[in-house]
């Protein structure tokens, strides 16, 4: 007999006995998934913006469709164990208030280098980590699992660097 | 016919015949999953743990060991990645005594085993330690009060095990950021102390980290620095590191084990997480304190140091010491850790934030209700070692959106 949660299927081969798959992975915003030369990702928003990979929303929101990241190992750099590395960085550019706004640049980027931006006009956020055998991408580990939220702060009017917080 | 088990499905076979039924859920595995395992040797074994790669900002901690440690531990020092060994090329041409000394930072993404030192809790541990409800609930004993009084009088025997105890053991994991760390150097002038017109000369620093130090993951007892710090010390130095707990493995021991054992493949692990998302971090940027004292000299930073000259203090030393106290809070390197989580940090219930003080007349029903749910809360809480999904995550700490 079947037990709670288990579906009964009769057929000409017999009885099979099935449960619904028990899911170990949280589906979670920015969730990278390796295709062939591409990196493609669940939806994930920022402020309220769904970024860009080239020139196509990271998941069409009528169609679903998930836009692919070509991602190249000539970009992978040696991290300090050896071994090749890159990221995938979401680049923003925000307005003159330091907010984000429909003219804003959102994008999903393949980068080898994800350290932070100073750059008035341009905040950084490593979304993903990729890692690299050779020529080939053998795992995308994600750094980022929520949707996230933008704020720039200035420096003081007595010096430092502009900082760029996803939080 | 014949019946088949599909997917998601085990088999449980017992004297009244065989029964389907669902698979146990697999535990989610976030970033910092700590899994304990008892790695059996030829001579013993040893408790050892893996740890899910988590990030702090772009990277991954590795974890540190000599290279005989690692391969003792069935750690490879070699990255898979590229076949590259992890140790410096310049050991490569040295002898395998020199080679087994050297340290070998291996990343979370390579999976190495961390090899745990657990400390005694409970009946037979240090009473500082606390133990757990959860503990408590399975067995537990509490460690006996210390005694007091004249220790050169006689002692009261030490109490009798009670009969079926388990034994607790901890050990923490945890990581390891550096950075920069404030140092600070107070000179007196004791003729101004004197004559009643003292003079503060208080310096500020930067240490930099040791250049091998890096992000890592560490494990056995994590000491929180709670140096009490004297303000007015001449050679005050901060920790050149941020620290915060990803996990605590416990080790609970089969009934009736004698006390004092150390803990083998019999023991049962739990853990419980501190950890569960990645991290963003952010250094602090060293600048001269905005502090209200009068009579402040603040010469332009030279070198990265800071030599805050502060004359003529109105009253005497207890006022320079909290005057200094406050600059070395100020001007704290401390860096700050969050987990970029779009805003929100916690799916727990609020409630124990709010004071839930029961009325004692019994008048008062909302205070009166606000603290039954309160007892309700922790009691729920202490039955379990771990919280379930969604997990708490640390908020982000506004302080960094003013600028400093």
């Amino acid at each position: 007999m079947p037990g709670a949660g288990v579906r009964l299927t009769v057929n000409a081969m017999g009885h099979t006995y099935s449960a619904a798959p028990q899911g170990r992975s949280l589906n979670h915003p920015f969730r990278p998934a390796l295709s062939g030369g591409t990196v493609r990702f669940v939806l994930g928003i920022v402020d309220v913006f769904v970024p860009l990979i080239g020139d196509a929303p990271m998941v069409d929101q009528v169609t679903l469709v998930q836009a692919p990241l070509t991602i190249d190992s000539g970009v992978a750099v040696k991290d300090e164990h050896g071994g090749l590395v890159s990221w995938v960085m979401l680049e923003v550019s925000p307005n003159a208030d330091g907010v984000l706004d429909v003219k804003s640049k959102i994008e999903l980027k393949h980068s080898g280098d994800p350290s932070p931006s100073h750059d008035i006009a341009l905040g950084r956020q490593a979304i993903t980590q990729l890692l690299w055998r050779g020529t080939q991408c053998i795992q995308a580990i994600p750094i980022v699992r929520f949707h996230l939220r933008y704020q720039r702060v200035l420096p003081p009017p007595a010096g430092g660097v502009v900082k760029h917080f996803f939080l | 016919m014949s019946a088949f088990p599909g997917a998601g499905t085990t088999i449980v076979s017992g004297v009244d015949g065989h029964a389907i039924s669902e698979k146990q859920r697999t535990p989610l595995r976030h970033p910092w999953f700590t899994l304990p395992r008892w790695h059996a040797t030829r001579d013993g074994g040893q408790w050892t743990a893996t740890v899910q790669p988590g990030f702090v900002n772009a990277y991954t901690p590795a974890f540190r060991a000599t290279m005989a440690q690692h391969e003792a531990l069935g750690n490879s020092v070699y990255n898979y990645l590229t076949g590259n060994p992890l140790f410096p090329a310049a050991l490569l041409g040295q002898s395998a005594a020199v080679q087994a000394i050297a340290p070998v930072d291996i990343p979370l993404y390579l999976a190495p085993v961390i090899p745990l030192t657990f400390r005694a809790v409970g009946f037979d541990g240090d009473s500082r330690f606390p133990v757990p409800q959860f503990f408590q609930n399975l067995g537990v004993g509490l460690a006996p009060a210390l005694p007091t009084g004249d220790p050169s009088e006689p002692q009261p025997p030490a109490a009798a095990p009670p009969q079926h105890l388990r034994l607790l053991r901890a050990c923490d994991v945890w990581l390891h950021q550096p950075r920069l760390g404030l140092t600070s150097d107070v000179q007196l002038n004791p003729a101004g102390l004197i004559t009643g017109d003292p003079t503060v000369i208080q310096t500020l620093g930067v240490k930099s980290p040791a250049p091998e130090d890096a992000l890592r993951v560490l494990a056995g007892d994590m000491i929180p620095d709670t140096q009490s710090i004297d303000p007015l010390s001449a050679d005050y130095v901060e920790p050149t590191f941020d620290e915060l707990l990803i996990s605590t493995v416990f080790l609970l021991s089969p009934p009736g084990t004698a006390t004092g054992s150390d803990p083998d493949g019999t023991w049962q692990p739990f853990v419980r997480h501190n950890l569960f998302e990645n991290l963003s971090w952010q250094h602090a940027e060293f600048h001269a304190p905005d502090v209200q004292i009068t009579n402040v000299v603040i010469p332009p930073l030279a070198f990265g140091v800071a030599s805050l000259v502060i004359n003529s203090f109105g009253s005497a030393i207890n006022q320079a010491a909290q005057n200094a106290a406050n600059i070395l809070k100020a001007a704290s390197l401390a860096g700050s850790f969050w987990t970029p989580t779009g805003g929100g940090h916690t799916a727990l219930d609020p409630r124990p934030a709010v004071p839930a003080q029961s009325d004692a007349a019994g008048l008062n029903k909302a205070a009166n209700l606000n603290a039954i749910g309160a007892a309700e809360y922790k009691a729920k809480r202490e039955e379990v070692i771990e919280p379930a999904f969604p997990w708490q995550a640390i908020p982000f700490p506004i302080a960094l959106l003013t600028a400093a």
